[in-house]
C-alpha cells in the first residue's frame, strides 16, 4: 500500500523546555519564587523553635609557651602535727613573743602538761633506780635530740656499773610547784619554762637498809648546805613530727634566796 | 639579814607581778630573786630614765649579804646610785625579760 503524499513525516519530539511557553515559563518562575519564601519562612520559624545554644564560657588561655617561667612543683614536706599558733605570733612591748591571745593560754599549757608528764616519768623515784630501766621510747618522748644521746649514754654507762650516782642527789619529788611559761622564740616553735620547786620530797639513800627513802625537803630548803627548793628554767622544744614539747635545754637553777 | 628601806616605786607592782606569775612567796621573794639573777649577767639593755630617780613610799625589805652585793653588782653596772635603784633595774628587767637572762649554757639531768 502507498503511502499518501499528505502525509509528513512529524520532527524529532522536542524536549520539555522547548515545548513550555512563555506563559508557562512565567507560572513556573513564580512558583518557585511562592516556594522559596515558604521555604525560608518556615525555617526561620524553627529555628526561633530550638532551645537557645549555650553561651560559651570563657576559657582561661594558656600562657604562651616560654612566656613565663613555669613555677617548679616544690615537695614541701607536711609536719605530722604543725604547730598551728606559729603564724600568729606576736611581740608585745617589751619585745617579747606570744602565740596570738586566744590560744596563748592553750599553747602555755600544753607546754606545761607535756613538761610534768616526762617530770613524773623521770622524777618518780630516784635517778639511780629510774634512768637504768627508761625506754628509747620514753627519752624520744621527753628529750630534744640533743639531749637524747647524752641520756642515753648515762643510761648505757648506769646499766653497766660504770657510773654511779651521788646518793645525796638521788633527786627530789615536787609535792608543790608553779609553773611559768614564756619566752617564746618568734617561730613558736621554742619557749622557756620555769619550774618553781616550793615543797616537796627528796630521796635518801639508807645504807642499813639499801634502800632509798623519801623525807621532806625543810622549809628553808637546804638539803647538806644546797638549797633544794628554787626556780628551775628549762628550754623547751615543740617536734613536729611527735606533736610534743620538748625538753631541749637545760637554762639554769635559781636557788631561793 | 639585814632590814633595808627601799623606793621601789611602780616596781614594787612589778614585784608583785613576778612573784603571781612564777609561784613566789611574795614581793620580797621576788625582789630577792631578781637582784640574784640580774646580777650574774648583766645583760646589755636600756634603762629607761625614770628607773633611776626614788619614787614611792619607803618600804624595809630583809636583804641578805647576797642580795647587798648583788646589788652593788647591778648599780656598778648600770651605773645607778644606791641599792633602790638597783632593785627597780633588776625588778624592770625580770618583769619585761622573764626570770631566766641567760642563755642555755649547760645540761642537767
Amino acid at each position: 500500500m502507498a503511502k499518501s503524499q499528505s502525509f509528513t513525516a512529524s520532527p524529532a519530539r522536542r524536549s520539555t523546555a522547548a515545548r513550555i511557553t512563555s506563559v508557562g515559563w512565567f507560572l513556573v518562575l513564580l512558583g518557585a519564587g511562592l516556594l522559596a519564601l515558604v521555604l525560608l519562612g518556615g525555617g526561620k520559624w524553627l529555628l526561633s523553635q530550638l532551645p537557645a545554644a549555650p553561651t560559651a564560657t570563657p576559657t582561661p588561655t594558656a600562657p604562651p609557651t616560654g612566656a613565663a617561667p613555669t613555677a617548679t612543683p616544690t615537695l614541701t614536706p607536711t609536719a605530722a602535727f604543725p604547730a598551728t599558733w606559729a603564724a600568729g605570733m606576736y611581740q608585745d612591748a617589751n619585745g617579747q613573743w606570744w602565740p596570738a591571745e586566744d590560744v596563748r593560754e592553750q599553747v602555755q599549757q600544753m607546754v606545761e602538761q607535756h613538761y610534768l608528764k616526762c617530770d613524773a616519768i623521770f622524777y618518780s623515784g630516784p635517778l639511780a633506780e629510774i634512768l637504768p630501766d627508761i625506754s628509747d621510747n620514753t627519752v624520744q618522748q621527753c628529750w630534744g635530740v640533743a639531749m637524747q644521746g647524752a641520756i642515753l649514754n648515762l643510761r648505757q654507762q648506769m646499766q653497766q656499773g660504770l657510773y654511779q650516782l651521788d646518793a645525796t642527789k638521788a633527786g627530789t619529788v615536787i609535792s608543790s610547784r608553779s609553773i611559768a611559761v614564756q619566752n617564746f622564740s618568734q617561730d613558736g616553735l621554742t619557749c622557756q619554762l620555769g619550774d618553781t620547786h616550793l615543797a616537796g620530797q627528796y630521796w635518801v639513800y639508807t645504807p642499813q637498809t639499801q634502800a632509798f627513802e623519801t623525807q621532806d625537803i625543810p622549809v628553808d630548803g637546804l638539803i647538806n648546805g644546797q638549797q633544794q627548793l628554787g626556780v628551775k628554767i628549762v628550754q623547751m622544744h615543740y617536734d613536729q613530727e611527735d606533736g610534743r614539747w620538748k625538753i631541749e635545754q637545760f637554762v639554769q637553777w635559781i636557788p631561793r634566796p | 639579814m639585814k632590814r633595808t628601806t627601799l623606793r621601789l616605786g611602780s616596781q614594787a607592782q612589778a614585784a608583785t607581778r613576778i612573784a603571781e606569775q612564777w609561784g613566789l612567796e611574795g614581793q620580797a621573794t621576788a625582789l630577792r630573786l631578781a637582784l640574784r639573777v640580774v646580777a650574774q649577767d648583766c645583760p646589755a639593755a636600756a634603762i629607761p630614765g625614770n628607773l633611776h630617780a626614788a619614787v614611792g613610799r619607803a618600804v624595809p625589805y630583809a636583804l641578805d649579804a647576797v642580795d647587798l652585793a648583788a646589788a652593788q653588782t647591778i648599780a656598778t653596772a648600770y651605773g645607778l646610785t644606791g641599792v633602790s635603784a638597783a632593785c627597780r633595774v633588776a625588778l624592770y628587767l625580770v618583769a619585761t625579760r622573764g626570770l631566766t637572762l641567760r642563755n642555755p649554757i649547760t645540761t642537767e639531768v
